[in-house]
C-alpha cells in the first residue's frame, strides 16, 4: 500500500489557503439579476394580502415572483408531503419565504423585498413540542402534528425494572443548535436554451436539489442539471435546504429567462434555516447490583418545527440510537417528532443521535455514582461487543472497537490517576473529569435501503494521469482527498496523478445524498469498482508489455511491475499511451450497493446499519464554583474508524467536530422570543473561538470493515456526538452537579447550585 | 455593492468643516468596527461616512508630564502595545487587552469604543476610574467633558452633531496604585462583557484611599458604585472589609436581563469580581 493510510495534505488545501476556490458568491453569468426573499414575520397566520406587484416600479427592480408563479409544485419534495416553496395563503414560522424579488443588484433587490407589503392575521402559534399533542392543540400536520414516531421493543422493560437492583429516571432537554457554516446557503440557476436550467450551488446532496427543481418547475429529471460549487461548510444544513434555495432561484430564472443568484445573509439564513432538532426526553435505566443493564425505557419528543423535511428519518437515528452502546435485553423507545411553528429543524452532525446521547450518557454516570462504581468500569462492562446483540436486535459480526476506545482513551488521557486525584478540592475552581462512550451507525440504514447504492466514474488520461467523478460532494469534510487516495491506490498511481471533477448531476447516476458519514464507504466502493474494470485493461496493457500474467502485476507511485521484486518496471504514463494506441478502453463507470440492512417498523427491530464507528470521549473540565463557569481543558477522543485512509483528516475531523460538540455542550443556544429568533448572529449565537478551545488529543482505533474500502467505515459525525454528557458528567465529578439541560451555560450552573442549597 | 458616500479629509480642520456644514448626515468612520455592522443593521439611516484615518496624529499617545493623552484614533492595539500606558495607566491596557479579538483589536479605536457608548465597552469603566477627560472639538472651539459625564445612553454621548472627539487626557497613576479590570463574557475571546469591573485606589500601608470603581454591562451606560467606594475608602483590606463590599455592590449595582444573561447573575457576579480583585491584593 503506498497511498491508502498515509498522512497526505488535502488536494484542495491549496486552492483554499489562496483564495482561488470559487464558491457561489464567487460566479457570475452574463445578464445575471440577484433574488432576495420576502419573508414571514409572524410565527402563524393567514396571509391577507401581498402586494409585490408594488416594488415592481422601483430602480433596478425587473421581475417578482409569489406562489402562484411557480410552474410545477408549490412544494420541497422529501420525505412528508406538505413542504411549500412559497407560503401559499399562511405561514408557519418566522422567517418562511412568502414571496421573490429578482433586481438588477442585490442592494436593490434586498430594498425591495424589505418593501413589500404583507397583511397578516395572526394565530395562536404553536412553540412548546410538548404541547403539539395534546389535545386543543393547533394544528399545523396531520391529525396530531405529528411527523414520525418510531418505537425499539425488546424483551420485556416491566420485568427488566422489576428484576433492577437501582432504578434511575429522569427528564434532558437539549436546545436548537445552528450549523453555523462559513458559507451562507446560495445558488445560482441558469436557464438553458433547450428549456432546461442548470442550477449551481453550495449544497451537500446535488441529486436531491435535481428532484426539487424538475418538481418546482415541472421539468423531466434531464433537463435538470445541478453542479456543486465548493462548499464552505454544510454539517447536515446543505443536505436538503439548498432545494429550497436552488428552487427559488429556479422559479425566478425560470420566470425571467435570465441567470439569477441567491445568496442568503447571515441573519436570513440563521431565521430561515434548519437547525438541530431541540428534544425533551425522559430517560428510565434499570441495573443490576453489579451495574449489568437490565431495562432501558426512553421518551422522547423531538421538536421538528414547521414542516417535515427529515425529521422523520432523524427521528429513526435517534431510536436506533437511544439505548447507547451497550447490551441490554429489555429496551422500549417510543420517539415523536413534532410540528410548532418554528423553522424546519433538520438535519445536523449526528443527526438526532446526540440529543438522546447526552441522555443516555449522563444516565450511565448517574448510575455508576449511584452504585459506587466507576464510570469508565460501568461502561467496560455493558459495552456491546463482537457477538453481542444492539438494542435493536442486531448481531455485532465484526469491526467491533469499543472496548478499544475506552482502554485508549483512558490510557491517553491517564484517566485513571485524575479520577482518583480530582474531585476533591475544596477551593473555588474545581477540577473533574468525565467520560462518554458512544457508537455511530455507518450509512443511510434500515429505513431508506433504496438510497443506499452510489456510482462513480474513472478515466486514465493518454499520459497517465486519472480523472474521477462521483456524485457524493465534498465540503470541506476531506472526501477528496481520501477517494483521489483510493483511485491512486487501485490504478498504481501518485496522488498527483488523481483529479476530481465537481460533482455534477449528468457524471454519476443518482447516488443518493452526502450525509451519515457514507462518503468514504459508498463513493470509495464505487470508485474501486471503477477502477478494477479501468485496471483490467491498463495492467492488462502493461502486463503484456512487462511479459508477465496480469494477477502478476503490481502498481504503486506511477509504475508497474513485474511482480514483487520489481526488477522490471514500466511507467503507467507509457502504458497509457500504449493502450491509446492500440484502442483500449480506458474508461468506467462503477457502482455500490450497501450491504442490506432490515427494519421492523412495528417492533423496532433490525440490522438498522451496515456496521457501527464507536467512540470513547474523556473530559477533563475546570468548574469555577464562584462564577459558574465551566473551562474545558482538555478532552481525549478515541474514535474507531474502520481505517483511517487519510490519518491527517480524520484527526482533523476529530478536533472540529469535538469544537462543534463544545458548543453544543457550553455555549450554543438558539433563543426565541414569541417564536422569532433573536440571536440570528455570530456576536449572540455563540460558538467556540479558538481560545475557547480544549486541548484536543485524537486517538484512531482501526477495527476494520471488512466491506468497507481498505477497511474504512463511516466517520466524522461522532466526534461532535459524545462530547456534551462527556463534559457534563465532568462537571458532575467536580462539582456534584448534575446538569440535564443543554448547554452548560454558567447562568444554569449556579441555578443548580442555588437549587441544591436549598 | 452597497454605495455610500465616504469623505476623507487631510486635516482636522477641514474635517470640523465639514462636520460642522453637515452635521448628523456625515458620521465619524474610525476603525469602523462599530459603523459597518450597524450601517448592515440599518442602524443609522442615509448617511455620508467621515473617513477620519488620514488625519495626521489622531491616534498618537504622548506622555504630557502629568498626564497621558492619547488619540481618538488609537486603536485598541495601540493602547496594549504603548509602553506609555503600559508604564503609567495600566488599567487601561489591561482593559483594551480584552476587547474582542486580535483583529478588533488592531481596528477598533479608543475613540470608537467611547463614541459608540456601550454598556459593555471594555476602555470605558478604565478610563472612568482613571479620571479621564475627553477632548471634542468643533470648528469653533474645545471642550472637555470627564468621561464619567460622556455617555448618556447606549450610543448617546455628549458630542454634538458639529463635534468630533479628538482625544483622551488620562492622569497618570500614583505609584504604588492598586487596580485591577476584571471581565466576565460568554467565551474566552470575542466576547462582549456580561459584567465587567474596572477598580483604582491608593494605597498606603494597606489602608485604600480615594478609591473608584466603575461598573460595565449592569447599565444603561457605564457606571460607578460610589456607596461601595465609599465603603472601601479608608479601610485596611482584610476579608471583613472585603465581604462587606462584595455585599454592599451586590446591592448597588441594578443590573438588567438581556440576551447575554440574566439580572441575578449579573448582580451576583458584580460581588464577584470585586471580591476576586480585592483578594488579588492580599497575596
Ligand atoms: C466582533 C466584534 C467584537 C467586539 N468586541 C468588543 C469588546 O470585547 N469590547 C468592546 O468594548 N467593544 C467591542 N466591540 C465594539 C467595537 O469594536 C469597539 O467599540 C471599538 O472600539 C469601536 O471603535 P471603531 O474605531 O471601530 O469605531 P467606529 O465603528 O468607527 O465608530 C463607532 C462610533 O463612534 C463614532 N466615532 C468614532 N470616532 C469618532 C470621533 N473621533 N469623534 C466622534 N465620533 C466618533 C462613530 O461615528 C460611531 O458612531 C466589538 C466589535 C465587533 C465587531
Amino acid at each position: 500500500m503506498s497511498v491508502v493510510g498515509q498522512r497526505v495534505p488535502r488536494v484542495d488545501a491549496r486552492e483554499k489557503v489562496t483564495g482561488e476556490a470559487r464558491f457561489v458568491d464567487d460566479l457570475a453569468f452574463p445578464g445575471m439579476l440577484y433574488a432576495a426573499v420576502v419573508r414571514s414575520t409572524e410565527p402563524r397566520a393567514r396571509i391577507l394580502s401581498m402586494d409585490l406587484e408594488s416594488v415592481l416600479s422601483l430602480p433596478g427592480v425587473v421581475a417578482v415572483a409569489g406562489p402562484d408563479d411557480i410552474p410545477g409544485g408549490n412544494n420541497i419534495p422529501l420525505i412528508l408531503p406538505g413542504h411549500p416553496l412559497l407560503a401559499p395563503g399562511e405561514t408557519n414560522f418566522c422567517g418562511q419565504a412568502l414571496g421573490l424579488v429578482g433586481a438588477e443588484t442585490r442592494e436593490a433587490a434586498d430594498l425591495a423585498a424589505g418593501l413589500v407589503r404583507v397583511e397578516y392575521e395572526p394565530r395562536t402559534p404553536l412553540l412548546d413540542p410538548l404541547d403539539a399533542r395534546l389535545p386543543g392543540a393547533p394544528g399545523l400536520y396531520g391529525e396530531d402534528n405529528t411527523f414520525g414516531h418510531h418505537v425499539v421493543r425488546r424483551g420485556d422493560v416491566e420485568r427488566g425494572f422489576r428484576e433492577a437492583f437501582l432504578v434511575v429516571e429522569n427528564t434532558y432537554h437539549t436546545p436548537a443548535q445552528e450549523h453555523a457554516y462559513l458559507e451562507p446557503q446560495g445558488a445560482i440557476a441558469v436557464p438553458t436554451p433547450d428549456l432546461g436550467i442548470v442550477v449551481y450551488g453550495s449544497m451537500q446532496c446535488p441529486f436531491y436539489v435535481q428532484r426539487a427543481i424538475a418538481h418546482i418547475l415541472g421539468l423531466p429529471l434531464g433537463k435538470v442539471r445541478i453542479v456543486q460549487t465548493t462548499t464552505g461548510g454544510a454539517f447536515g444544513g446543505k443536505e436538503d435546504a439548498p432545494s429550497e434555495v436552488g428552487g427559488q432561484a429556479a422559479v425566478l430564472a425560470w420566470k425571467t429567462r435570465r441567470p439569477v443568484k441567491l445568496v442568503y445573509h447571515r441573519e436570513e439564513d440563521m431565521h430561515s434555516m434548519s437547525k438541530r432538532h431541540p428534544a425533551h426526553i425522559r430517560y428510565k435505566t434499570g441495573v443490576k447490583e453489579d451495574g449489568t443493564l437490565v431495562a432501558v425505557e426512553v421518551q422522547m419528543t423531538y421538536d421538528g418545527g414547521a414542516f417535515g423535511t427529515l425529521s422523520p428519518v432523524v427521528l429513526w437515528r435517534a431510536t436506533v440510537h437511544a439505548a447507547g452502546a451497550y447490551r441490554c435485553p429489555n429496551v422500549r423507545v417510543d420517539a415523536w417528532a413534532v410540528a410548532t411553528n418554528k423553522e424546519p429543524s433538520g438535519a445536523f452532525r449526528g443527526f438526532g443521535a446526540p440529543q438522546v446521547l447526552f441522555a443516555a450518557e449522563s444516565q450511565m454516570d448517574e448510575v455508576a455514582a449511584k452504585l459506587g462504581m466507576d464510570p469508565l468500569a460501568l461502561r467496560k462492562h455493558n459495552i456491546l461487543r463482537t457477538g453481542d446483540e444492539t438494542a435493536t436486535g442486531q448481531k455485532l459480526r465484526s469491526s467491533v472497537g469499543s472496548l478499544q476506545t475506552i482502554r485508549e482513551a483512558s490510557r491517553a488521557s491517564d484517566y485513571r490517576t485524575k479520577r482518583a486525584r480530582w474531585g476533591k478540592d475544596r477551593g473555588p475552581v474545581r477540577k473533574g473529569i468525565g467520560v462518554s462512550t458512544i457508537n455511530y451507525g455507518a450509512g443511510l440504514g434500515g429505513l431508506s435501503p433504496y438510497l443506499t447504492r452510489a456510482g462513480a466514474f474513472v478515466q486514465v488520461h493518454a499520459d497517465g494521469s486519472a480523472l474521477y467523478a462521483v456524485g457524493t460532494t465534498e465540503m470541506g469534510q476531506g472526501m477528496h482527498t481520501v477517494l483521489a487516495q483510493i483511485v491512486a491506490e487501485e490504478l498504481g498511481l501518485r496522488l498527483d496523478q488523481v483529479t476530481a471533477t465537481e460533482t455534477d448531476t449528468s457524471r454519476v447516476p443518482d447516488s443518493g445524498p452526502t450525509v451519515a458519514s457514507r462518503a468514504t464507504i459508498m463513493s470509495g466502493n464505487a470508485l474501486r469498482d471503477a477502477c478494477a474494470r479501468v485496471r483490467k485493461n491498463l495492467w492488462g496493457v502493461g502486463a503484456s508489455i512487462l511479459g508477465v500474467p496480469l494477477h502478476d502485476v503490481l502498481g504503486e507511485g506511477g509504475v508497474l511491475y513485474a511482480g514483487q521484486k520489481q526488477d522490471k518496471s514500466v511507467a503507467v504514463e507509457d502504458v497509457a499511451r500504449e493502450c491509446i494506441s492500440r484502442r483500449v478502453h480506458l474508461a468506467a463507470q462503477g457502482w455500490f450497493r450497501a450491504p442490506k440492512t432490515s427494519w421492523d417498523p412495528k417492533r423496532g427491530q433490525g440490522d438498522a446499519y451496515m456496521v457501527y464507528a464507536w467512540a470513547t470521549n474523556i473530559a477533563e473540565v475546570e468548574v469555577d464554583l464562584e462564577t459558574g463557569v465551566v473551562r474545558l481543558v482538555r478532552l481525549t477522543a478515541a474514535h474507531d474508524v474502520g481505517r483511517a485512509i487519510n490519518p491527517v483528516g480524520v484527526e482533523g475531523q476529530i478536533e472540529g467536530g469535538s469544537l462543534q460538540g463544545v458548543g453544543y455542550a457550553l455555549t450554543e443556544e438558539v433563543l426565541r422570543k414569541d417564536g422569532r429568533i433573536i440571536n440570528p448572529d455570530f456576536s449572540t449565537y455563540i460558538i467556540p473561538t479558538p481560545s475557547d478551545a480544549p486541548e484536543i488529543t485524537p486517538v484512531i482505533v482501526e477495527s476494520r470493515f471488512s466491506k468497507g474500502p481498505h477497511g474504512a467505515k463511516g466517520f466524522a459525525e461522532q466526534p461532535l456526538m459524545g462530547v456534551a454528557p462527556a463534559v457534563a458528567n465532568a462537571v458532575y465529578h467536580a462539582t456534584g452537579l448534575r446538569i440535564r439541560e443543554l448547554p452548560l451555560t454558567p447562568e444554569r450552573l449556579k441555578k443548580e447550585m442555588e437549587r441544591s442549597k436549598r | 455593492m452597497r454605495t455610500l458616500e465616504v469623505l476623507a479629509p487631510e486635516t482636522l480642520e477641514e474635517a470640523l468643516a465639514l462636520k460642522a456644514h453637515h452635521g448628523t448626515a456625515l458620521l465619524p468612520l474610525a476603525g469602523g468596527t462599530d459603523v459597518i455592522p450597524g450601517i448592515r443593521r440599518g442602524a443609522y439611516g442615509a448617511v455620508a461616512l467621515l473617513d477620519l484615518s488620514r488625519i495626521p496624529d489622531l491616534n498618537r499617545i504622548v506622555d504630557d508630564g502629568t498626564e497621558i493623552r492619547i488619540g481618538a484614533l488609537a486603536t485598541h492595539a495601540d493602547v496594549v502595545e504603548s509602553a506609555i500606558v503600559g508604564a503609567h495607566i495600566p488599567v487601561l491596557s489591561e482593559a483594551c487587552g480584552t476587547v474582542g479579538s486580535v483583529q478588533i483589536r488592531s481596528r477598533g479605536t479608543i475613540g470608537g469604543n467611547l463614541c459608540h457608548a456601550s454598556p459593555a465597552s471594555d476602555s470605558v469603566p478604565a478610563l472612568r476610574v482613571l479620571g479621564s477627560v475627553c477632548e471634542i472639538r468643533s470648528s469653533k472651539g474645545t471642550r472637555e467633558i470627564p468621561v464619567g459625564d460622556f455617555c448618556i445612553s447606549p450610543g448617546v454621548t455628549r458630542v454634538l452633531p458639529a463635534d468630533l472627539l479628538v482625544g483622551i487626557r488620562v492622569p497618570k497613576m500614583r505609584p504604588g496604585s492598586r487596580w485591577f479590570y476584571l471581565k466576565l463574557g460568554q467565551r474566552r475571546a470575542m466576547a462582549i462583557a456580561k459584567v465587567s469591573v474596572a477598580f483604582l485606589a491608593a494605597e498606603d500601608g494597606g489602608v485604600l484611599s480615594d478609591v473608584r470603581i466603575s461598573l460595565g454591562a449592569v447599565a444603561p451606560t457605564v457606571c460607578g458604585a460610589p456607596r461601595t467606594a465609599a465603603c472601601l475608602e479608608g479601610k485596611k483590606l482584610g476579608e471583613t472589609v472585603i465581604s462587606e463590599a462584595v455585599e454592599m455592590i451586590q446591592t448597588e449595582a441594578k443590573p438588567i436581563a438581556d440576551i447575554r444573561s440574566t439580572e441575578e447573575y449579573r448582580r451576583e457576579m458584580v460581588g464577584v469580581l470585586l471580591g476576586r480583585g480585592l483578594r488579588g491584593f492580599l497575596e
